[in-house]
This record gives structure tokens, C-alpha cells and sequence, in this order.
């Protein structure tokens, strides 16, 4: 662990560290675009750095933009992402009660939190974890895929069919390419298709082009931002402002709620955010106070899904498998360097893994010091109007995907799953499902052959539903699937009834 | 506004979210099984599976969406559909620009035409600044990667 320390205090890495977080309260903070679309987009970059510093940058830029993505929800109404839509509840109204700077301190200080408790969870799971993975096999890992698609599409996104259909169409994707047994599948006649997708082309293409036809759709609404009254009007300092929104117990609480929400894989700092609002509505002693500018609001959102952005990365980490779409990223650059998920990324490469957990818990500091001085620059680039933004960020996307391996067709094929990607938006169907579907493709496909082979010695029940790893994680899916529909079900009874409930 | 509202409706039609999804998840699961079944066992059993699983959960939306009848429209309104055509055509055009006249001249050119097309501002000093900007932000890309980063971009 201390090896990671050293390593993240490198002076490259520092820097890169902190101008990845500054990056990412940047493109957190503009409407319209996203900390995984800003990550998709760096890929590319970190081809040519250090492992450790190429990761130690994504996650210092996650952690940034999760951050930013608090300064559009409390200045303008609009959450940067989902995980940020219950910060605007009270966040919002405290910038127009003249308490923004405030608001957005709160947010730092408590993104500062639970990057900390988040980063600490990460650091203290991961080990014991990754021992665990050493006792899966084909068949758990086959399950571990399944569990994972079920979850993230039952709770991303409007509907669980729509969600898993996603799902289902990102393996589909995945398939593209050589299959294990050597044969060419779906590549329709083009050679090029024959080494399968790319995967950081199709992160590009899926979250950075839909994402660009809707800040050109909506080009002609400008949102109404909020002005920050000067310090002294505000009639607070920094320091006496830290006073204030140090909150201990909504702060661990929160943090804590975090913790548990990010390391289900799928969920993510938008379950923690829900989670950690509605306990902070239920533990508070004066509950009229929560949608119209509770400082405890903002604190609860920002520091859960801050400490859910780190934990996110246990799934990944420690079994492969990528619980929400940065850790998809981050396995992408993972694979890059040749470096494969599981206890082994621990035992061989621990400088490289350890530094990017640290890295991740000193971004949350950087966050604190640049929130100092940053407010006013983020309200200026929250001017920022899209006919700047849009051709950028697509000429970046272009270049970007391009730059993979050298080759015009990739970036059609990026623009193409983009394009692909934005009708299904538009039919109501999650981005997400479809990104982790084509990342776990292949596990999922190696899982299911190899442990069919298995079974022809053992028996289907034997390897697929007998093994105790397998029969847990499918009483996980059952159950995943059971919470949804009951929830459904007991949302469509409170619909009939009138909302008496 | 009960006016209004009909209208919404009328543009909807009787076509929603699941009803439209179901579709697509059926053409794929269609496209997937009819093209896997012609491969060998050992290639054919998860393609199939995922294909299955496709038209199956198609169907389901389908269902829904008969069941629930929630017409929603695809797109809010004519000039948000014309933009979803327009930009992502002028993309793909882009990038056959880029792999035909090279990456420096069509990335400058793309810069300026979508900063000008998608802004409201047509005044001439608008415009110089937009040209300058087109060939500051091509020229800082082109360096970036083509010198930093040793990617050998199309020279057309």
C-alpha cells in the first residue's frame, strides 16, 4: 500500500493527478457533458504514459467530475448527471436564497469526505477480494456477468425490460470478431471487423455522441444560471464556511451509504445519492427544511455518490468485472497496458494499482483546494456556449478514436455505434447496459463454453447452479429481478390508489 | 391546452418507448439468430442464446407496450429530428474528409462551418473570430496528437 502512496506522490503523477481533477470539475461542471464521456475521450491520451500515471489521471478526473457534476445542479437546476439530480433539490434553492458559494463549498467539502471514506473502503476490500476471485471459475464467472447485466440494466435506466434488452444487444456487439473457436462472426465482409471492437472506440462512440446530438438539439435553450454574490456579501469566509458543513454524522453516514451502493455493481453513485437523501430526510430532525435549500441535502447527496465513485471499482479490481461505466473505462485502459484484473494486479503490480486507489483519495483533496478558487471559473464556463463545445469535443472524439490503432474505419464504426446508441435513447433504452454487455461479452461467452465443456463430466446442475459461489450469485440475480418487480408492481398499486401510501 | 395536448398525442400516434425498443430488440435477436444458425456448435451456442434472449425480451416490450398504450413521440418536434439527421451526417462526412483531404485541412474546415452553422451570431466579427478559432483549435489538435502523441493522422 505504501509503495501505491509513494508512487502517487510522484511528481509526473501529482501533476497529472491534479490536472485531471481540475479537468474533471471542468467537464463535470458543463452542461451536457459527462466525467465518462471526458474519461472515454482521455483514453487515448494515456496510451503513451505510464500505466500508473494513465490511471492515476482517470481516476483523479472521475473524481473531479463527479464533483463538478454538483456545480450545474446547485447554479442552473440541472444536474450534470443522474447522481447529481437530489443536490439540485436543495442545492438550487440555496443559490437563490444568495447561499450558492456556500452550496457549492458544501459539495466540495463533502465530495472531499466521501472520496476519503470511499478511496479507504477501496483500499481496505479490494485485497481480500481479489484473494476471493482465485476460487472462481468458468461458471461462477459466467454468473458473476449475468448478475452484473441484471442489475445494471434493472436499475439504470426507466424500464427492467428495455434495461436488460440493452444489455442484450451490447453482448450481441460483443460477439463482433474471431470467436474463441476461431471462426469469423458478424464481421458482414469487412476485414477490419475481424479483430472484434475496440473497446475504448466503442466507449467513445457510445458516450460521447449521443451526448453531442442533444447539446445540438438543445443549442436554442439556454439554461438560467444563478449569479455568485461576492464573498463578503455572502457574508462568509471560507474558513467559517468549513465550519459550517462540517456535519460529521450526515457526512460518515452518508459516506458509508456510499460505500455500500458502489460496490454493487451497476448501481453507482446515483443509488447512493437516492439512498443517502432520503436517510438524511429521515434521520433529520426538521424534515420542512429538505427541498427548499437544507445545507444537509447537498452534504448527503455529494459525499454518497463521491464515496460510491471509488468503491465502484471493488467489482472491477478484484474480479474483472466492471460494476458502472468510468470502471468500464478504467478496464479498458487496464487491458491497454496488459494488465489483467484479480489478485494477480495485486500480488505483481501493486505500485500501479495502490497508486491509482491513492490517487483517487488525494483527487478528493485537490477537489477541496481547487473549490476555493475555482466557483467563479465554473460559472464563466458554464457560459460556455455549444457551438464552441460541439465541434471541440467531436474533432476530439474523431482524433480520439482514430489514434486507437491508426485506422479511418474505427472511427466510423465509433460514429456509427454512437449514432446507434442515440435512437436507442430515444426508444427509452439506457446507454450503460449496452457498454457493460459488450464488456463482458467475452467473460460472459468464455464462462458459459467452458463450463458447458465442464459439464459433460459433471452435469449441468453440478457446474452451473451446485457450485456454492454459482448458487449465490444466482439467488443474487433472482433477487435483483424479484426487488424490481415488486417494486414495479407496488409503484403501479400507489399509481391506482391514488398515491396514498 | 386540451388542444395542445391532443396535438402531442396525435403526433405520438399509438407507438411508445416499449413498443418501438421491442422492434429493434426483435430485428436484432432476428438478425443474430437467422446469421448464427449457419455456424458450427461450438461457435453458435452463445450467439444464439444472446439472440434468443433478444427477441424474447423484444416481444416482452412489445407487449407492454400494447398493454400500457403510451404514445409518446419520437422526437419533440421537427426542428429536434432535423437536427438528429444533420449533425450526424456531417460527422460521417467529416471523417470521409479527413481520411480524403487530410486530418489538419478538414478538421479546420469542420471547426469553423460548425461553430458558424450552429451559432445564432452572424455578425462579420463573429465570423473572423470563428475562422481564427477554426485554425487555432485544428492546428492545436494536429500537434497534439500528430507531434505529443506520434499518431500518424491522415494526410490526405
Amino acid at each position: 500500500m505504501i509503495e501505491g502512496l509513494l508512487e502517487a506522490l510522484q511528481p509526473i503523477n501529482l501533476f497529472f493527478l491534479v490536472l485531471g481533477a481540475a479537468g474533471g470539475v471542468i467537464i463535470g461542471g458543463l452542461p451536457g457533458l459527462t466525467g465518462t464521456m471526458g474519461m472515454a475521450l482521455l483514453i487515448p491520451f494515456t496510451f503513451v504514459m505510464d500505466p500508473a500515471t494513465g490511471l492515476i489521471l482517470l481516476g483523479a478526473l472521475l473524481t473531479g467530475a463527479v464533483y463538478g457534476d454538483a456545480v450545474p445542479a446547485i447554479l442552473i437546476n440541472v444536474p450534470g448527471t443522474p447522481a447529481a439530480l437530489f443536490t439540485t433539490f436543495d442545492g438550487y434553492p440555496m443559490a437563490e436564497q444568495g447561499r450558492g458559494r456556500l452550496a457549492l463549498r458544501a459539495a466540495a467539502f463533502s465530495s472531499a469526505v466521501g472520496a476519503l471514506v470511499g478511496g479507504l473502503a477501496l483500499l481496505t476490500l479490494s485485497p481480500p477480494l481479489a484473494t476471493l476471485s482465485l476460487a472462481f471459475g468458468p461458471p461462477e464467472f459466467f454468473w458473476l456477468g449475468v448478475f452484473a447485466l441484471t442489475i445494471m440494466g434493472s436499475l439504470v435506466g426507466s424500464s427492467f425490460s428495455r434495461g436488460l434488452g440493452a444489455g442484450l444487444v451490447g453482448l450481441l456487439i460483443s460477439m463482433i470478431g474471431v470467436s474463441p473457436a476461431g471462426t469469423s462472426r458478424f464481421t458482414f465482409g469487412f476485414h477490419q471487423l475481424a479483430a472484434g471492437i475496440h473497446l475504448p472506440v466503442a466507449l467513445i462512440g457510445l458516450f460521447a455522441i449521443p451526448q453531442l446530438i442533444r447539446l445540438v438539439e438543445g443549442r436554442r435553450s439556454g439554461p438560467r444560471i444563478v449569479e455568485l454574490p461576492p464573498d463578503a456579501e455572502e457574508g462568509h469566509k471560507f474558513s467559517r464556511h468549513l465550519k459550517e458543513v462540517w456535519r460529521p454524522v450526515t457526512l460518515l453516514r452518508s459516506s458509508v451509504i456510499g460505500v455500500l451502493a458502489g460496490i454493487l455493481p451497476g448501481s453507482g453513485p446515483s443509488l447512493a445519492g437516492i439512498l443517502s437523501y432520503n436517510e438524511a430526510v429521515r434521520w433529520s430532525r426538521d424534515k420542512s427544511q429538505f427541498g427548499h435549500g437544507a445545507l444537509d441535502g447537498v452534504l448527503s447527496v455529494e459525499s454518497a455518490n463521491n464515496a460510491a465513485a471509488p468503491t465502484g471499482m471493488v467489482p472491477l479490481l478484484t474480479l474483472g468485472v466492471p460494476g458502472s461505466n468510468s470502471a468500464a473505462i478504467v478496464l479498458g485502459a487496464l487491458l491497454f497496458h496488459g494488465l489483467r484484473p484479480g489478485a494477480a494486479l495485486f500480488r505483481d503490480t501493486p505500485e500501479i494499482v495502490y497508486g491509482f486507489i491513492w490517487g483517487m483519495i488525494l483527487a478528493g483533496m485537490v477537489i477541496l483546494g481547487l473549490s476555493v478558487f475555482m466557483a467563479p471559473v465554473l460559472v464563466r464556463l458554464m457560459r460556455a456556449p455549444s457551438h464552441l463545445l460541439v465541434p471541440a469535443v467531436a474533432a476530439l472524439a474523431v482524433v480520439g478514436s482514430f489514434a486507437v490503432r491508426g485506422n479511418v474505419f474505427d472511427v466510423y464504426l465509433m460514429l456509427a455505434l454512437g449514432v446507434l446508441a442515440y435512437f436507442m435513447t430515444r426508444m427509452g433504452m439506457p446507454i450503460a447496459p449496452i457498454a457493460l454487455g459488450i464488456i463482458l461479452g467475452p467473460i460472459v461467452e468464455s464462462g458459459l463454453v467452458s463450463s458447458l465443456n465442464l459439464s459433460r463430466s459433471a452435469g449441468l446442475m453440478g457446474v452451473f447452479v451446485l457450485r456454492p459461489i454459482s448458487a449465490v450469485l444466482i439467488l443474487m440475480t433472482l433477487a435483483s429481478i424479484a426487488y424490481v418487480v415488486y417494486g414495479r408492481i407496488s409503484d403501479r398499486s400507489r399509481e391506482l390508489t391514488g398515491g396514498e401510501d | 391546452m386540451a388542444q395542445a395536448e391532443g396535438k402531442t398525442e396525435e403526433r405520438g400516434g399509438l407507438v411508445g418507448h416499449n413498443l418501438r425498443s421491442g422492434v429493434l430488440l426483435v430485428v436484432f435477436g432476428g438478425i443474430g439468430y437467422s446469421i448464427a444458425g449457419s455456424w458450427g456448435a461450438a461457435t453458435w451456442i452463445f450467439p444464439n442464446v444472446v439472440s434468443v434472449g433478444l427477441v424474447a425480451f423484444g416481444l416482452l416490450c412489445i407487449l407492454i407496450g400494447v398493454v400500457k398504450r403510451e404514445p409518446i413521440p419520437f422526437f419533440e418536434d421537427r426542428l429536434t429530428a432535423l437536427d438528429a439527421v444533420w449533425f450526424p451526417v456531417s460527422l460521417f462526412a467529416y471523417v470521409w474528409f479527413v481520411s480524403n483531404f487530410g486530418y489538419l485541412r478538414s478538421t479546420v474546415a469542420f471547426l469553423t462551418i460548425m461553430s458558424f452553422v450552429l451559432s445564432p451570431n452572424r455578425r462579420v466579427t463573429s465570423i473572423v473570430f470563428k475562422v481564427v478559432g477554426g485554425v487555432l483549435g485544428g492546428l492545436l489538435l494536429y500537434f497534439v496528437f500528430a507531434e505529443g502523441f506520434n499518431v500518424r493522422l491522415p494526410r490526405g
